[in-house]
């Protein structure tokens, strides 16, 4: 089976998933409108990827910690070893394959227990993570530096695949009896942290990315 | 150590100048992939795309296990790089006390495409200061030695023509805004 053939984790600990949330189950939200259009999608991350040096990062898995801060090589490198200037670096990570969950708040990772799925301890707990522990960069905070929200601050962007996503919601769904695939992906959507843009498809936005004149590295 | 821009040869990047080049992010060094993937780039370019030779330049950005190849055959011994890459010597069964993917000697497995080989066809060797320092600090712990000693018997090991980068995950972005292709090795 191919590595990234399923998103989920297996099955002995789905059997817990379905028990443990069962109770906890919140009443569905409305599905969310479908994407029919490019008129649908923000785009302006592409459209604003225009700085000097900038580079689109391919990430398909945590790595480690190495989704977010295999990118914080390549910026320091080109402040410290290339002498660019932090305005002139724009950095874009494309969030698909099992890295997907990143790009979600702290409830869904409590709710649907994403780390697990993804087999990413919380350092505070040195338990799977019941929270984005990338998220913030709090002082303290495990991944600080390399969190969503310190990268946004350095002005990069970060994207969410959506076909990763319905994908995703479909496994879900799959494992609690009383949801549906849409509905699942009309709460993740929901989920989704500020500032982080839900692209059709990774493999196009690296492609559009490249088009717009980005380096282009793999990570993961 | 490196402490600023000043301190890296970027000489490099000024030379990628030829019609098609192609950067590989070289991560998996497996039976000599990186040496046997370039040498296809720049044979399909020159016998089935019909290129001229000084048309075709390719960059090999080593780091993870492909970092081996860029040392000499008396660091190959000394810090025993043939174990750490299960590169076997076929002249002795053994793990390689010499940098079998250099040597242009008739027999050797990677005669035909082994690093002077490919650079006298425009290939550039580059390598990451990340795992430099990574591995020198793991090297002098188990010598007991200073890291920056290590350090410096590394560099100078270096065969000719590699040069350090400050990072691959850089210098393979850098080469992109030259014109460069990219194709991941893992």
């Amino acid at each position: 089976m191919p590595e990234h053939s399923s998103l989920l984790p297996r099955r002995d600990f789905l059997g817990r998933v379905v028990l443990a949330t069962a109770l906890l189950a919140t009443p569905a939200p409305a599905i969310a409108a479908s994407f029919h259009g490019p008129d649908d999608w923000d785009n302006r991350w592409l459209t604003g990827l225009t700085r000097k040096h900038r580079t689109f990062f391919d990430t398909k898995s945590w790595g480690g910690g190495e989704a977010f801060g295999y990118p914080k090589r390549y910026y320091d490198a080109m402040v410290d070893g290339y002498g660019a200037k932090p305005a002139d670096i724009q950095v874009v990570i494309g969030l698909h394959g099992t890295a997907w969950s990143l790009a979600l708040g702290d409830a869904a990772w409590a709710s649907w227990q994403l780390g697990e799925v993804i087999a990413i301890n919380d350092p505070a707990t040195q338990a799977r993570a019941l929270r984005n522990v990338a998220r913030s960069d709090d002082a303290g905070e495990p991944y600080a530096q390399t969190s969503v929200v310190a990268w946004q601050k350095r002005g990069a962007s970060v994207l969410l695949c959506n076909n990763t996503l319905r994908r995703a919601s479909r496994e879900l769904a799959a494992k609690r009896e009383e949801r549906t695939a849409d509905d699942v992906y009309a709460e993740l959507r929901a989920a989704i942290l500020p500032g982080v843009t839900l692209v059709p498809a990774m493999v196009a936005a690296s492609a559009l990315a490249q088009a717009k004149g980005a380096s282009y590295v793999v990570n993961g | 150590m490196p402490t600023g821009p000043e301190d890296f040869d970027h000489r490099w990047l000024d030379t990628l100048t030829a019609r098609y080049r192609l950067v590989y992010d070289t991560q998996a060094l497996g039976e000599g992939i990186p040496l046997a993937r370039a040498s296809n780039y720049i044979t399909a370019c020159r016998d089935e795309y019909g290129a001229a030779p000084r048309d075709v330049q390719v960059v090999l950005a080593l780091h993870a296990s492909p970092m081996v190849i860029a040392f000499n055959d008396a660091a190959w011994a000394k810090y025993a790089f043939g174990e750490r890459a299960r590169a076997t010597d076929p002249r002795t069964s053994k793990p390689a006390v010499r940098n079998i993917f250099a040597s242009e000697e008739p027999g050797d497995p990677y005669a035909a495409v082994a690093v002077p080989a490919l650079q006298r066809q425009g290939a550039i060797f580059l390598f990451c200061n990340n795992v430099m320092r990574n591995l020198a600090s793991s090297l002098a712990r188990r010598r007991k030695e200073a890291a920056d000693a290590v350090r410096a018997d590394l560099i100078a090991a270096f065969l000719p023509g590699v040069v350090l980068v400050p990072a691959v995950v850089a210098a393979t972005a850098m080469a992109q805004e030259r014109g460069c292709g990219y194709t991941l090795i893992n």
